[in-house]
């Protein structure tokens, strides 16, 4: 009788919570009726002849009771209830499809052979018992997720597993279904994101659980791993460039084993390694010579009883470039540091460094011009004559020799144009130039004291920070080792501006010893600053280096140093058209983000141009693209390429300019079958355990997959969903309704009232 | 013309003041040392005018050796001049420095003058190799003749037995990196200044064409600039003197300002 009158049960009710939805108009006319309301109430008082007030009162609330329940009805009543529907579960089970499913681990043997045991449409047991409660979908997910009607259609050739992007694809198929949960059954080997923990919260807010079903090893007993490769993107043809190598292993502690760099199939650089438990980062020196984009592959051989040797090899990506930098080196005085530098770097076609030297009052010498008219105004006073060069050396040069318009471009050029400033010391530099309240004290990497000391000179026994072990610019030999023992035989320098702090964020690489309180002058010091670098190098004579008496005639200290500073300085500076991509390695199939940045001669951003991207196949057929601006960085265009075929690609940025087509530096892609399938290839846990978890779903070791479907059976979501029932259309408002308009006839007809 | 002669009387006026100060450094120094200087005090100047000590046949005759000639009384009016036409941080004293000294490789300009009477020992001849192939520059000067010539010839081949002399063509940097010197004039001592303004030669010997003459380096660097028939170092001496013409006191510090700023920048 009661879900007859409420046209739902009574526990709905009695659980639930009410919502009124009113719509705009609804809501606009809730006053009015209000109004009415009263206003026919007022109007059965002003009744005059044989009516009493008793009459009155009586036939005012019935009628206002049932205009009350029409309003009520109108603002259309909900009830809010979580419910359990009478319709089947259903169950997405999402399948791992890459190839590192067919990896063997101990306890398992192969991770797809799980798959065939648990999901065979005959034979598997996991799939049976399912389908027993639920009707279950199946996906397979590798670069892509498609929807599957059995596990014949797997073959694990997948280069990449997109669970996030499976999760999704599954999500909205079964979108309006009454999903029980979802059921992931992967190695995990994915990297999370930040995509991750917005898809996590989408589950959670859409009450989907996943149980997570985990296949194979979560450690390898023995196996050896090039987990990463951290290179450059770019460096100048000669340079030393510093590896970063980041080793894993298990089962092979102490072991000494010999690292392999490879520059197209050539042995470049060959090295012991000591493996050490767990992750250890090898700094790799490396020498550049072959110009062009370069792909270098990083190898250890792998042991007999490995259990993945397929991860012993990585490749990494590194534009060689062959351009000149072009250095402007503002001294304001004759000093032989400008002599020395000028010879370090005289054989390095790569840098030209172009003096400009105060020899006297007002009078300027030009060393190393390119032509003529080459700085003759002086130190530049234009943005495009500053931003023609790379970097900029500032000797000792005191702050009045430059303008503050000048200091200002300055801090331009390093912040905006991402040019190189070093800053060296000297008897007009730092604050004994009379920088400490100056434009360009904002931009150097350390804290100028407040007050100047014209007569502090120390002679300064150089030493290298933890920093600058690691630092390819401070490499000064071939190998780590005897770099740090060359540094140490070094001969004192002079230093005349005592600085002992370094900003915050800023990287101190060399010092003076510290003394008894610990305090240490600094002799280099860096930091980033907008696009560029900073580099303090407060002493005065490094050239002292090549000249000492103790240096042997033969020996490259001087040289390198300042060859390796100035192209590590420059080695970040943007070209007026360049081009980056979202990758260097992508599997067979996906899709390449290209991005191109296109600058003026000031370095300001080229709007309204329409730059190509090409990307050249290794049969030489070309894929061009024309990029298209970018929604909020002006002079920055952007466009996507998917890429079908393995390959060694390259890939270049072209733009007309005035009829003629300005061709930016190429750099290299490698689109592979597989992806970085081997690499992390025990099973993600942790990963999985997570999407589990912040779901409200479970995880299971591939042992106890059994448990799956009780899991799924006793949740309290599966086919329960939240229902919001619509209650003005209940049988008891009508009769209520009926009963309060007849009332009032009868009361009338009682009454003999009209 | 006119100009010039403002130029000049600056330059005289300029230097007048300092010589008495000079001439009192040079007793205290004659005091101390048979010859060295006191040695400058540590690197904080950024040059320091440095004269080589050598070997010579006439140093048992010649007291002091044939290397002090003019000095240091040379030395400090030159550097006076420097530091007032130009912005060199330089050291304001004489700097006198052994061939074999360790310390000669912290100066990367090294003055030599009368080579005629040089005679390197083994050691000398080694330093001094070492000292140019690894970035110094040597300036010689105050040579004169064809005997003082073939002299240092061979003492030059000791040092680089392979490397060739060479005139300085007039284009060269090291001519136009401070004055603008056009056309090497020859400069005479004190005593042939004097005869000079009287129509008298200027030349000592058979020494009667100035050179400016040159060692290159692999990389076409300067690393001896030889000034040979003629005495900057003179010049320099007796700038102050109103005897000795002006127009050699100008010229010898203008090409020896150069030198520097060509040493310094090179």
């Amino acid at each position: 009788m009661f879900e007859f009158l409420f046209k739902y049960p009574a526990e709905y009710f009695a659980e639930g919570r009410f919502i009124a939805v009113l719509s705009a108009w609804q809501l606009a006319l809730l006053p009015l009726a209000i109004a009415t309301l009263a206003f026919v109430v007022l109007g059965y008082f002003k009744l005059r002849g044989r009516t009493r007030n008793g009459d009155r009162m009586a036939i005012a609330l019935l009628r206002g009771t049932a205009l009350a329940v029409i309003v009520f009805s109108l603002s259309r009543p909900l009830l809010e209830v979580t419910a359990q529907m009478p319709q089947p579960g259903v169950v997405g089970v999402l399948l791992d499809n890459s190839i590192s499913m067919g990896l063997a681990d101990a306890e398992l043997g192969s991770r797809s052979d799980f798959i065939v045991q648990q999901l065979d449409a005959e034979s598997g047991s996991l799939l049976r018992n399912l389908q027993q409660s639920f009707d279950v979908r199946l996906f397979k997910f590798g670069a892509e997720t498609k929807a599957i009607s059995d596990i014949g259609a797997m073959d694990y050739g997948d280069g990449d597993s997109n669970l996030i992007e499976a999760l999704r694809f599954a999500q909205a198929e079964m979108q309006g279904e009454p999903l029980a949960g979802l059921v992931v059954i992967s190695d995990g080997a994915l990297q999370p994101d930040e995509s991750l923990d917005a898809l996590l919260l989408a589950l959670r807010s859409a009450r989907i659980p996943v149980y997570s079903i985990g296949l194979g090893e979560s450690r390898y007993t023995r196996d050896i791993e090039i987990s990463q490769v951290k290179l450059p993107d770019a460096v100048l043809s000669g340079s030393r460039v510093m590896a970063d190598v980041s080793v894993k292993q298990q089962g092979y502690d102490g072991l000494s084993v010999e690292l392999l760099v490879e520059d197209d199939s050539r042995i470049v650089h060959r090295q012991q390694i000591r493996l050490q438990p767990g992750t250890r980062s090898f700094k790799i020196p490396l020498a550049t010579e072959d110009t062009g984009p370069r792909q270098l592959e990083f190898h250890i051989t792998a042991m007999a009883d490995e259990q993945v040797p397929a991860n012993n090899s990585r490749q990494a990506m590194l534009t060689v470039d062959n351009r000149k930098i072009r250095i402007l080196y503002y001294e304001g005085e004759p000093r032989f540091e400008l002599k020395f530098i000028r010879r370090a770097v005289a054989d390095d076609d790569n840098l030209g460094v172009t003096g400009l030297i105060r020899t006297a009052d007002a009078k300027f010498y030009r060393v190393g011009i390119e032509s003529r008219e080459e700085l003759r105004n002086g130190f530049p006073i234009t943005r495009e004559e500053l931003f023609a060069y790379d970097a900029i050396i500032l000797g000792s040069v005191e702050n009045s020799l430059l303008s503050r318009e000048q200091q200002n471009m300055i801090v331009e050029f390093v912040s905006k144009r991402g040019g190189g400033l070093l800053m060296l010391g000297g008897r007009h530099a730092f604050s004994e130039g009379g920088y400490r309240d100056s434009v360009l004290q904002q931009i150097a990497p350390v804290v100028m004291p407040e007050q100047a000391q014209a007569d502090f000179t120390r002679q300064i026994k150089i030493q290298l920070t933890a920093a600058a072990l690691v630092h390819p610019a401070l490499l000064i030999a071939d190998s780590n080792e005897k770099s740090i023992a060359r540094w140490l035989t070094l001969p004192p320098l002079t230093m005349v501006n005592p600085i002992r702090r370094i900003k915050p964020g800023a990287t101190l690489l060399l010092s003076s010893p510290a003394n008894e309180q610990g305090d240490a002058y600094v002799a280099m010091a860096w930091h980033r600053y907008g696009r560029g670098k900073v580099v303090a190098f407060p002493v005065q004579n490094s050239w002292i280096w090549q000249m000492h008496h103790e240096i042997e005639l033969e020996d490259q200290t001087h040289e390198l140093l300042w060859r390796q500073l100035l192209r590590w300085l420059t080695e970040t500076v943007p070209q007026r058209l360049s081009l980056n991509l979202s990758a260097q390695k992508i599997h067979a199939g996906g899709v390449i983000e290209l991005r191109s940045e296109v600058l003026q001669a000031d370095f300001s951003a080229l709007r309204e141009v329409r730059p190509r991207a090409v990307l050249t196949a290794p049969d030489g057929s070309e894929q061009t693209i024309t990029l298209g601006p970018h929604p909020s960085l002006p002079g920055v265009y952007e466009g996507k390429l998917r890429v079908a075929d393995p390959g060694d690609y390259l890939a270049h940025v072209e733009l007309d300019d005035q009829g003629a087509v300005t061709r930016g530096s190429e750099t290299r892609l490698l689109v592979t079958p597989a992806g970085d399938e081997y690499f992390h290839a025990e099973m993600n846990d942790k990963l999985l355990r997570r999407i589990a978890d912040e779901s409200n779903g479970n995880f299971f070791a591939a042992k106890d997959a059994d448990k799956l479907v009780d899991a799924l059976e006793n949740n309290d979501r599966g086919s329960r969903a939240l229902l919001r029932l619509d209650l003005w259309d209940m049988p008891v408002l009508f009769l209520l309704l009926i009963t309060l308009l007849s009332a009032e006839w009868v009361y009338r007809r009682w009454r003999s009232l009209a | 013309m006119k100009y010039a002669k403002l130029f000049l009387l600056f330059l005289m006026a300029s230097l007048l003041p300092a010589v008495a100060t000079s001439q009192s450094v040079l007793q205290d120094d004659q005091a101390q040392t048979s010859g060295q200087a006191d040695a400058p005090p540590g690197n904080s100047h950024e040059f320091y005018f440095t004269r080589g000590i050598y070997s010579g046949e006439f140093d048992d005759y010649d007291e002091g050796g044939r290397w002090a000639v003019d000095y240091p009384k040379a030395d400090h009016q030159f550097l006076i001049a420097l530091k007032r036409l130009s912005v060199v941080d330089a050291y304001g004293s004489d700097n006198a420095i052994e061939l074999t000294d360790p310390a000669l490789r912290q100066f990367p300009l090294l003055y030599a003058v009368e080579v005629g009477s040089m005679s390197l020992t083994e050691a000398e001849a080694l330093a001094l190799r070492n000292y140019l192939l690894a970035g110094g520059l040597l300036v010689i000067d105050d040579f004169w003749g064809s005997w003082a010539w073939d002299q240092f010839l061979s003492q030059m081949q000791l040092v680089f037995p392979d490397r060739a002399i060479v005139e300085v063509p007039s284009e060269h940097p090291v001519f136009h990196a401070f004055y603008n010197i056009d056309r090497v004039i020859q400069v005479p001592n004190i005593r042939q200044g004097w005869a000079a303004q009287q129509g008298g030669p200027t030349h000592e010997y058979d020494g009667i064409v100035p050179h400016v003459r040159g060692i290159f380096d692999d990389d076409g660097r300067l690393m001896v600039l030889i000034n040979w028939n003629t005495d900057l170092g003179d010049a320099w001496e007796w700038a102050d003197n109103p005897d000795y013409p002006l127009k050699f006191s100008t010229y010898a510090f203008e090409i020896g300002i150069n030198f520097v700023i060509y040493g310094m920048t090179h």
